[in-house]
């Protein structure tokens, strides 16, 4: 419910910022002097933000997203000391139900290709800045990488680590519900995961360059 | 006749040295907070089930009532029959024990296994506990895989609220560490400040598959404990200048017990043998002043293929 609010106070600014023509010179103060943006702001739809209208657009298809999944578990919550017969079956039910009711979703459903453009847009700087440290973070055991084959519906394998997502890189992003996360495949490839269903969400293909 | 008597003479030194290999080093003192720290744990191997045996063999002289693990609890896949096998099979005696097992999550482990009722995490992938009311020790889980905004926010807040005079956090990345992985110092960046701001006297993580006791850093102790089930041999590389004990040959797990400003440590191998053991103190202001090493020369096990001894760092 929060986060359908926030998509809506983010549109509601962007379509009064856009609708209305309003800008700072309008108010004949002299030309608008930009207040520096942090990189956590820049992920924020707000009517200071000019990619206000891409990320109030990714909101809603995020909310969209979590009230079917929410609907979903709220008849079968998963008890906070579960065994892991009752982990799994919950899991895995909830993938199924996810895949039948997004039997079309598709690449592209969430992350749309001006979100797409702008989540790289978002990290890119952190990396340029940070390339080891942010190499060490995505390294996995003895050089391994987290070698997913990506599809939409798809589980994340078992047997493929959950590669650290470095927290520069998530300060950078828009911030998520619980209910998905954000990971990194191929050292490059951002995934939104369903964290209780295990499964891919979306993606963005070179997300990391 | 010669044979026998030889056999004995081989015997008795080696059943001695097992028996004094196994020698508790920790004050055990009434009323102190005790618990088993171990790192990178579910594998389901027989070096896991090896410390799992130490483990239960050292609850019987140091009755800790729980233990932390400190992520990669279940590497691979995690059907129910994975966690019998990696988890619920090794630690069998300490579970019909009554120990409790607090959990934080790694790397390899499906973030869903915070509802699994062993792992204390009441559903939550960060979360604090205290361990008794009276101890004034609190324990902060983080999910460091995962370092977003929010769980930042959450920890400051945590931490800024808490009249603990103990404060220990444990996670899986290490911030400073010799391995192969190395310091991760995106994480550092984050969590040091927040640490040194409101008290963090001490922390676990594991990640990197060796025991490594850092150098106080900036009023904390670190501790690296990844190396309850996994081995990388020979990874620590000692010209980081962190180490200020290291132990890549072989497997370990700790004990910890709090009593009033001290915290005692032992580290311990899968022969029994003592890897490290001392005291970390802390000042008034809480920060740590000091870690000292109690004199506990390494004892090579006698029925233990080649124990390569504990390398302190040469600086």
């Amino acid at each position: 419910m929060a986060e359908l609010s926030r998509a809506v106070l983010a549109l509601f600014f962007t379509v009064g910022l856009f609708g209305c023509g309003f800008t700072a010179n309008d108010q004949g103060k002299g030309p608008r002097v930009p207040k520096p943006v942090s990189p956590e702001q820049k992920a924020i739809a707000s009517p200071d933000n000019p990619d206000s209208a891409i990320l109030a657009d990714f909101n809603a298809r995020l909310d969209n997203y979590v009230k079917k999944q929410r609907a979903l578990l709220k008849d079968s919550p998963i008890p906070k000391d579960a065994t892991p017969a009752q982990i799994k079956s919950r899991q895995d039910t909830l993938a199924a139900e996810l895949r039948t009711i997004r039997k079309n979703a598709k690449q592209g459903d969430i992350f749309a290709p001006e979100a797409a453009a702008l989540f790289k847009r978002l990290m890119y700087p952190e990396v340029k800045e940070q390339p080891r440290e942010t190499k060490q973070a995505l390294e996995e055991e003895d050089g391994e990488t987290a070698q997913v084959y990506l599809k939409v519906n798809a589980p994340w394998p078992a047997s493929e680590p959950l590669t650290t997502v470095p927290a520069n890189l998530l300060a950078t992003l828009p911030q998520l519900p619980m209910d998905v996360e954000y990971r990194i495949s191929n050292k490059r490839h951002l995934v939104l995961r369903d964290v209780d269903a295990n499964i891919i969400v979306d993606y963005i293909y070179n997300a990391i360059r | 006749m010669r044979r026998v008597l030889l056999s004995v003479l081989l015997l008795v030194p080696a059943l001695t040295g097992s028996l004094l290999a196994q020698e508790l080093k920790l004050p055990n003192k009434n009323g102190s907070v005790k618990f088993a720290v171990l790192g990178d744990t579910g594998t389901g191997s027989s070096d896991q089930v090896a410390i799992g045996k130490q483990v239960a063999a050292f609850k019987a002289k140091f009755p800790f009532d729980f233990a932390l693990l400190l992520g990669d609890n279940m590497y691979g896949g995690d059907s129910p029959k994975d966690y019998v096998k990696k988890f619920e099979s090794p630690y069998k005696a300490l579970l019909d024990a009554g120990v409790k097992f607090y959990a934080a999550l790694g790397n390899h482990d499906n973030p869903n296994q915070r509802a699994y009722k062993a792992f204390n995490m009441n559903g939550e992938r960060y979360y604090t506990f205290k361990p008794s009311l009276t101890a004034g020790v609190r324990f902060f889980a983080l999910d460091s895989n995962y370092m977003d905004p929010k769980q930042l926010e959450w920890l400051e807040k945590e931490l800024a609220a808490s009249g603990s005079d103990w404060k220990i956090a444990f996670f899986h990345h290490p911030p400073h560490a010799s391995g192969m992985h190395g310091s991760d110092e995106i994480l550092k960046k984050q969590l040091e400040p927040l640490f040194v701001k409101h008290g963090v006297n001490v922390v676990f993580t594991g990640h990197e598959h060796f025991y490594e006791r850092i150098k106080p850093q900036k009023g904390v102790q670190y501790f690296v404990e990844g190396s309850s089930a996994k081995l990388r041999k020979g990874d620590i590389n000692r010209r980081t200048g962190l180490t200020a004990l290291g132990y890549d040959s072989g497997n370990t797990f700790m004990l910890v017990g709090i009593a009033g400003d001290e915290l005692y440590f032992q580290t311990i191998n899968a022969q029994a043998q003592t890897i490290d053991s001392g005291v970390v103190k802390k000042g008034t202001d809480n920060r740590v002043v000091g870690t000292v090493v109690q004199g506990a020369a390494p004892r090579p096990a006698q029925n233990a293929a080649k124990p390569a001894p504990p390398r302190p760092n040469p600086r």
